[in-house]
């Protein structure tokens, strides 16, 4: 009986190490999805067409989250608030941004909801406490005075502007002679 | 007896011990060598006297219903360091736009709507490639990619980074990097030999609901002067109508911007 002590204690511990070995290999391919044969991407199937959203922060292509240009009644929802402190100049630079941007939009908000309960319906403009946009022509009857076209619906009028890349339709002031 | 016990624990354990530790010396390894693959590629870029690449994007839009919705496009981009720029980009909508910067002055022509935009900006590519980006809040895809200081802002921005394998379908085998950010995930595929230049992109916005992604291949890579021909000027076609850009003024107010650009 004593002779064979020593026999289960090494079986015992080949077996723990082996176990123990087994499993940091399988935890260190699953850290590194798979290994060489890892990876694997998302679907991202979807139907384009009209009349949908072209906005959301996937369509700036770039390296961080913010959108770039993209008018706010087709942005995705907004992403979420950084807790994280500014890590050097750019970044407090962002953060002021944001923050700056946080207020406009409060203010854009306010604005917008005084003109929704003032008309009692939302019309789809764009104010930015400047011009007020829309992002499609307004009206089809259009008149060209010195080689701009102005659109004319109802009693108001429309010039194109280029904004975030997109031609959008601003509210202006009746052309010389109209 | 008890002595040869002793030596076969010992072994044992001392096997287990170097061979547990395997697997960490090798992910270390891994990851910087795909720190350096990355900041290879990055260099091969911003050193580039000029370029041309062929950008085929796509890119997920949540709608308010919730369901993804993806648009396409493709982008001939060239770059002539230092002052000139020339993006052509065709929508999946079928909309096309041409952005030109000569060192002097950036134009937007919108083809299918025959109207163009001029904005006044005097520098080089790195110059024109932020302002279009932060003042005229233009998206243009990848921008960080095509400035000259990619290799810093990568050293910024990456957190953590992954070698994922060794891509063999694509034209050319790569190496598939799996990067993690701050704001967002990427993973790159880098072309193996003398010009290390991106072949494909996956960009995942996990911030924003839905987790986004934008996805491009890049092709026909020429980093040949006669590659990049331009035209870097641009005359706007007859009955092309100047339109201004709407920009945001300090206050925050979006305000058509006076002729001869935004300031």
């Amino acid at each position: 009986m004593k002779s064979r002590y020593p026999f289960i204690l090494i079986a015992v511990i080949f077996v723990f190490c082996m176990t123990t070995f087994m499993a940091s290999m399988v935890e260190a391919r699953g850290d590194r999805g798979g290994g060489d044969r890892g990876g694997g991407g998302r679907g991202g199937s979807s139907r384009g067409g009209g009349g949908f959203s072209r906005g959301g922060p996937a369509a700036s292509g770039g390296f961080s989250s913010r959108p770039a240009g993209q008018s706010r009644a087709s942005q995705a929802p907004r992403q979420e608030t950084r807790r994280e402190q500014p890590r050097d100049r750019d970044d407090w630079q962002e953060r002021r941004d944001e923050i700056r941007e946080n207020i406009n939009d409060a203010r854009e908000d306010r604005q917008d909801f005084s003109d929704n309960e003032r008309d009692g319906y939302y019309d789809n403009h764009h104010h930015h406490g400047g011009v007020a946009f829309v992002t499609r022509a307004p009206c089809s009857t259009t008149v060209v005075v010195a080689n701009s076209t102005y659109y004319h619906c109802g009693s108001a009028w429309y010039s194109r502007g280029y904004k975030g890349g997109d031609v959008v339709y601003f509210v202006t002031s009746a052309p010389g002679g109209h | 007896m008890k002595r040869v016990t002793s030596f076969i624990v010992i072994g044992i354990l001392s096997a287990f011990l170097w061979s547990t530790a395997q697997p960490v010396k090798s992910a270390e390894m891994d990851d910087r060598k795909a720190r350096n693959i990355l900041q290879n590629m990055a260099r091969t870029l911003a050193e580039a006297k000029q370029f041309s690449v062929t950008l085929r994007s796509s890119y997920d839009a949540l709608q308010e219903n919730g369901q993804m919705i993806e648009f396409w496009a493709v982008r001939e981009i060239q770059v002539k360091r230092p002052d000139n720029l020339r993006v052509d980009l065709e929508q999946s909508d079928g909309d096309k736009r041409i952005m030109v910067f000569d060192g002097k002055q950036i134009l937007v022509h919108n083809v299918t709507e025959n109207v163009y935009a001029e904005a006044e900006k005097v520098g080089s590519v790195d110059d024109a490639i932020k302002y279009v980006v932060d003042v005229l809040k233009t998206p243009v895809p990848l921008a960080k990619m095509f400035r000259t200081n990619f290799s810093a802002e990568l050293e910024q921005l990456v957190e953590e980074i992954d070698y994922v394998e060794l891509n063999m379908l694509t034209d050319v085998p790569t190496d598939h990097l799996a990067v993690r950010t701050r704001d967002v995930d990427f993973q790159i595929w880098i072309a193996q030999g003398k010009d290390p230049l991106p072949r494909r992109i996956v960009i995942t916005y996990k911030k924003s609901k839905g987790e986004p992604q934008f996805r491009a291949d890049f092709s026909n890579w020429n980093l040949s002067a006669k590659g990049v021909k331009g035209p870097f000027t641009f005359t706007p076609p007859k009955n092309a109508e100047q339109i201004p850009f709407i920009v945001r003024n300090r206050s925050g107010a979006d305000i058509p911007a006076q002729k001869g650009g935004a300031k």
